[in-house]
């Protein structure tokens, strides 16, 4: 079955002063965290090679504790080309 | 020919020529930008027009000036006259359309503001250079910063 | 590039979801790398790789790389601006065509001067080249050898080849490329002043009322001097500048006073205003009292070519052409009255009127006046007498050495005042003006130089065009040229430069950072560093001495001339160079090698790698194990510190964009021979020219003679040759910046439209540029930047593919020695 690349962008709304615990806890899954806002909104960003395990992240997310909804915001998805290392996409010519 | 950072440019690799002759006229197979045995003319290259796409060339970096993207053959450029303005300035950007005069040029030698452009940077083509369609002889390598910090963040993911 | 390419999608995602969520959208959610550890870049000082302006630039560097330049703002000269080359600095290291390995002509594993070029090791190289050094050193002394340097040297790389040359090889066959640029400026200011390089300076520009070119076409040659020069005029309206060439430049565009005059006759327009001034009693009769001499030149001195040639045998002076006698007032004034305004007029083709007012800014005694020029007096066969003739007029009437009365002599390369000049690469020069003709200054060199009595030779050296004829001639056998591309530069190209460096009894060796045409023809090539790939310093215009560190490393094998010189010098023993009658003297000099002698002298090796920089490389320091540098600089230093070249210690000029010699007390000096700025007036003088006797400088007679080649029937018209502004010089840099080459690709023959239609050529019409000397191909210009007269063309040099010294002729001024390039005949033929 040929590998895609799956890269999503989800916003979590946290309590206000859970952001911290939360925030460590989503890190700690493996996700990258770009932005926070004061009144507890989280911007994350969340990379696989599969749409099922994008899905099941965001059901994990949405039933943490102190996170009030978690919601996918951007998807995209490529195939990765079958002779490249699995973490290698995209590799054009590098001069 | 051994040189490993030889040429490029088919046109421009030195015809060799052998024996005495060489000793007389140089050659040797080392590329220059001569496209000629040093006692020899080629044909001089036609002259060909200014680059007149109006569509904006990518900066080295963003201390460059930007060349200019069309023709400015005829343009009258001294005391009388700044026929760059007439689509640069401030004020007539808006019927031009043109990129406003940069506000590093509204600054004098001692670093005030000033109303208008300052005259030292009055003569336009000091800095900005129409471009002809001639590519040159020799591949550039110069690598900009964006690329450069792609590799970085290339190099700290491996 | 996989991550940028993630990175860029990532960025987009984490945009769209800040968007959706209302959350500001800051730096990081942008498609903009912000990690200040990534995108802090270093900015270091260092002057422009180009012009003898002397710009100062940032230059950023990230990864051994140079990834960005701008104009320094903290800099007088150019406060922060650059011309079109200098800001594209950035990229003149990039050629793919950098020269990486030593490239050796062999046939069958072996030197063959009709070989091929292969890569070698240096080991190899500098064997081959020691080799036949030795030989012709064995054979013929320091006649048998040579070198060609350049005002684009560092100053320590003139310095050390100086002495590597002048006591190491015992010869004076040594000559910077300055010689095609500013020898003529060179000789003019020993003549009249008896010290080289402006008393005035920068500054100038923004006190004076008006401006006088006099053949420079600034917008293009010396742009940001042009800035300042525009700024003034056109910030003051009062202010005028009048601009005078032998056809419609760039410049004209800013000139109140336009003049095109006939080439060679700028002569007679400085006769013509001293004659004005005199006749309209407006000499500064008290300055004259005080400050001058008047003196009557020799004249009739020929054109230096060859001595065979029969505008030689017909001079009457030839061989004393720098000799004078001194006259009175009355004399001169008598002299000069023949200089009236309608023969000037009718000799120039200017207007009477026009003359009179480029007249009155001399005259007019309240108007402050800047007189500019460079390669139009310089490059002249009477160009010495130009540069004395426009003192003349400034002598005449006190302006000078005042803030905006100021005669300026400009200059073409980085540091053809710092290097050239200064540190006395010359054939008959040594450092701070001494030269190798008075005994006197040789004991001074020695004794700095701990070397022998008797070291340095008293014969003046080969000058840059007798270089080419000697190697045609075969009398210099081993020859090497570093930082320049003579085969492009030097005049007449077809029957000196190439058959000199094609003679097989020759061993030719070039030095450059690209293979240029010279390399071509050359034996052996050596790559080299340029520019921030080392430690340097340059000297400008106005006596600025400027420093700079080494920024990232040269590619592969590449070693700075520096390098280059002083490892060398190791393979040679004084037992193997000196005659047995200095050895046998000295014998405490006995098999060493120069290297030992020249440079581990126990002053040039005085300062410690670690008084390097922390922040900076230094290859050359690390190498040879001390900071070569410093100590080569401190040392020569030594020959102008109290004698009116000072220069501020070393480590100062890493702190400071340049300081303006002579320092004294830590102090940069503005206007020479004037005791409001300078230390070296005495107390009882106001002005002061004390590089001559009584502190009097001299006013010249000088006639109008005519040029050396003018045209006739069958060669119709006049050749001038120059620059461009996005080009400089031989185009070795610039033709490898894309944007650079883009805007001027190829050399254009500028005619003036009626000539073309005549010769039934359009614009774009192929034609053959044909002189007694050779021919080139070129294409006609009929419009575009320069606008010249009826009979008489102009082609730029910078272009490799149209070499136009093939055609230029090697006349030269007979006492600078430095070529006419402005003016020769040729004709135009279609193709």
């Amino acid at each position: 079955m040929p590998r895609e690349l799956h890269l999503a962008s989800i916003v979590v709304h946290a309590r206000p002063d859970r952001v911290d615990d939360v925030s460590q806890t989503i890190v700690g899954m493996g996700l990258e965290r770009h932005l926070a806002s004061p009144e507890g909104k989280l911007v994350f960003t969340h990379e696989s090679e599969s749409a099922r395990d994008l899905g099941d992240t965001l059901t994990q997310l949405q039933l943490l504790d102190g996170v009030l909804a978690a919601t996918m915001v951007y998807h995209h998805c490529e195939p990765v080309a079958e002779d490249a290392p699995s973490d290698e996409p995209d590799r054009e010519t590098t001069p | 020919m051994r040189i490993s950072n030889a040429p490029l440019h088919a046109a421009l690799i030195v015809v060799m020529t052998a024996g005495a002759a060489l000793t007389q006229t140089g050659g040797g197979g080392v590329a220059t930008l001569r496209g000629a045995p040093l006692d020899q003319n080629a044909e001089a290259p036609a002259m060909r027009p200014q680059v007149n796409t109006d569509i904006r060339q990518v900066r080295n970096y963003p201390e460059q000036p930007p060349v200019i993207p069309h023709a400015i053959e005829g343009y009258q450029v001294d005391i009388n006259a700044n026929r760059c303005l007439t689509c640069h300035a401030r004020t007539r950007i808006g019927d031009s359309q043109a990129p406003m005069v940069s506000v590093t040029h509204y600054v004098d030698r001692e670093g005030q503001a000033l109303a208008q452009v300052s005259p030292r940077r009055y003569f336009c083509t000091q800095c900005h250079v129409p471009q002809h369609p001639d590519e040159p002889g020799v591949e550039n390598v110069f690598i900009d910063i964006d690329t450069l910090l792609s590799q970085e963040f290339e190099g700290a993911g491996d | 590039m996989k991550m940028t390419r993630r990175e860029a999608l990532k960025a987009q995602a984490v945009a769209t979801a800040a968007t959706a969520a209302g959350i500001p959208f800051s730096a990081e959610a942008q498609n903009l790398v912000t990690d200040r550890d990534l995108t802090e870049l270093k900015w270091s000082k260092a002057p422009c790789r180009f012009c003898g302006t002397g710009c100062s630039v940032m230059v950023a560097t990230k990864d051994n790389r140079v990834v960005a330049t701008h104009g320094d703002a903290k800099a007088e000269v150019n406060r922060g601006l650059n011309c079109v080359k200098g800001y594209f600095l950035s990229k003149i290291m990039y050629g793919r065509d950098r020269l990486t390995r030593p490239l050796l002509r062999k046939r069958d594993g072996v030197f063959a001067k009709d070989g091929e070029f292969e890569e070698v090791s240096w080991d190899e190289a500098f064997d081959v080249m020691a080799e036949r050094f030795k030989a012709a050193l064995a054979a013929k002394g320091g006649d048998g050898v040579g070198m060609f340097g350049s005002g684009q040297w560092t100053v320590w790389e003139g310095y050390a080849a100086s002495k590597l040359m002048k006591a190491g090889f015992r010869s004076n066959n040594i000559d910077p490329n300055a010689r095609h640029c500013m020898a003529s400026a060179v000789a003019g200011f020993m003549r009249t002043f008896g010290i080289d390089e402006p008393m005035g300076c920068y500054d100038d520009f923004e006190h004076a009322d008006a401006f006088v070119l006099w053949g420079a076409n600034m917008a293009e040659m010396h742009p940001i001097l042009w800035t300042r020069l525009t700024d003034r005029r056109l910030s003051h309206p009062h202010v005028q500048v009048a601009v005078l060439s032998t056809f419609e430049n760039r410049s004209f565009g800013l000139a109140d006073i336009p003049m095109v005059f006939t080439p060679h006759t700028d002569l007679a327009i400085l006769n013509y205003i001293a004659n004005h001034i005199i006749q309209t009693g407006r000499v500064n009769e008290d300055f004259l009292r005080d400050n001058v001499r008047f003196l009557r030149g020799q004249t009739d001195i020929g054109y230096g070519l060859r001595p065979d040639h029969p505008l030689e045998v017909a001079a009457s002076h030839a061989d004393a052409a720098g000799a004078s006698e001194e006259i009175d007032f009355d004399t001169f004034a008598e002299f000069v009255s023949d200089y009236t305004l309608d023969y000037v007029s009718e000799l120039t083709g200017v207007s009477p009127s026009k003359l009179e007012a480029l007249a009155e800014l001399y005259a007019d005694p309240e108007t402050k006046v800047m007189s500019l020029w460079t390669m139009g007096f310089n490059q002249h066969t009477r160009g010495v007498w130009c540069n004395n003739l426009v003192y003349n007029i400034h002598l005449l009437t006190g302006k000078i050495s005042t803030p905006g009365n100021s005669p300026f002599s400009l200059t073409g390369q980085p540091s053809a005042c710092g290097t050239a000049r200064e540190v006395g690469t010359f054939a008959h020069r040594l450092p701070a003006d001494l030269v190798v003709t008075d005994p006197e200054h040789r004991a001074t060199a020695e004794r700095i130089w701990k070397l022998p009595e008797g070291t340095v030779p008293e014969k003046v050296g080969a000058h840059a065009v007798l270089q080419n004829r000697q190697l045609k001639d075969g009398i210099i056998n081993a020859y090497w040229v570093q930082v320049n591309n003579n085969m492009q530069a030097a005049p007449n190209m077809m029957e000196e430069t190439l058959p000199g460096y094609r003679n097989p009894e020759n061993f030719i060796v070039v030095s450059d950072a690209y293979p240029t045409v010279t390399c071509e023809a050359a034996d052996l090539i050596l790559p080299t560093a340029m520019w921030v790939e080392k430690e340097g310093a340059y000297g400008n215009a106005e006596r600025r001495t400027q420093f700079w560190h080494q920024l990232v490393d040269a590619p592969g094998e590449a070693r700075s001339d520096l390098w280059q010189l002083m490892e060398f010098s190791k393979r040679f023993t004084t037992d193997e160079v000196w005659p047995a009658e200095l050895l046998d003297a000295n014998p405490e000099y006995r098999g060493k090698t120069l290297y030992e002698v020249l440079y581990e002298n126990g002053q040039v090796n005085a300062y410690p790698l670690d008084d390097t920089s922390d922040d900076y490389a230094n290859d050359e320091a690390r190498h040879f194990g001390f900071y070569v540098q410093k100590g080569l600089f401190e040392e020569y230093a030594r020959f102008g510190r109290d004698h009116g070249h000072d220069l501020a210690p070393f480590d100062r000029y890493h702190e400071e964009r340049g300081l303006r010699w002579p320092v004294v007390d830590g102090e940069e000096t503005r206007w020479r021979y004037n005791r409001d700025y300078d230390p070296y007036v005495s107390e009882d003088r106001q002005i002061e020219f004390y590089g001559k006797p009584e502190g009097r400088a001299n006013i010249f007679q000088l006639p109008y003679e005519p040029p050396a080649e003018s045209p006739d029937d069958e060669y119709p018209f006049w050749l001038s040759t120059g620059r461009v502004l996005e080009h400089w010089h031989s185009g070795s840099m610039t033709q490898r910046v894309p944007e650079l080459h883009k805007a001027v690709p190829n050399a254009l023959v500028y005619m003036h439209p009626l000539d073309a239609r005549e010769l039934g050529f359009n614009r774009g019409s192929e034609v053959r540029i044909v002189s007694r000397r050779g021919s080139i191909r070129s294409r006609v210009e009929t419009a575009g930047r320069n606008r010249v007269p009826r009979g008489l063309i102009f082609v730029p040099w910078f272009d490799a593919t149209q070499l136009i010294n093939k055609v230029t002729l090697d006349a030269t001024d007979p006492i600078s020695k430095q070529t006419d390039f402005k003016k020769c005949a040729v004709r135009l033929e279609a193709v």
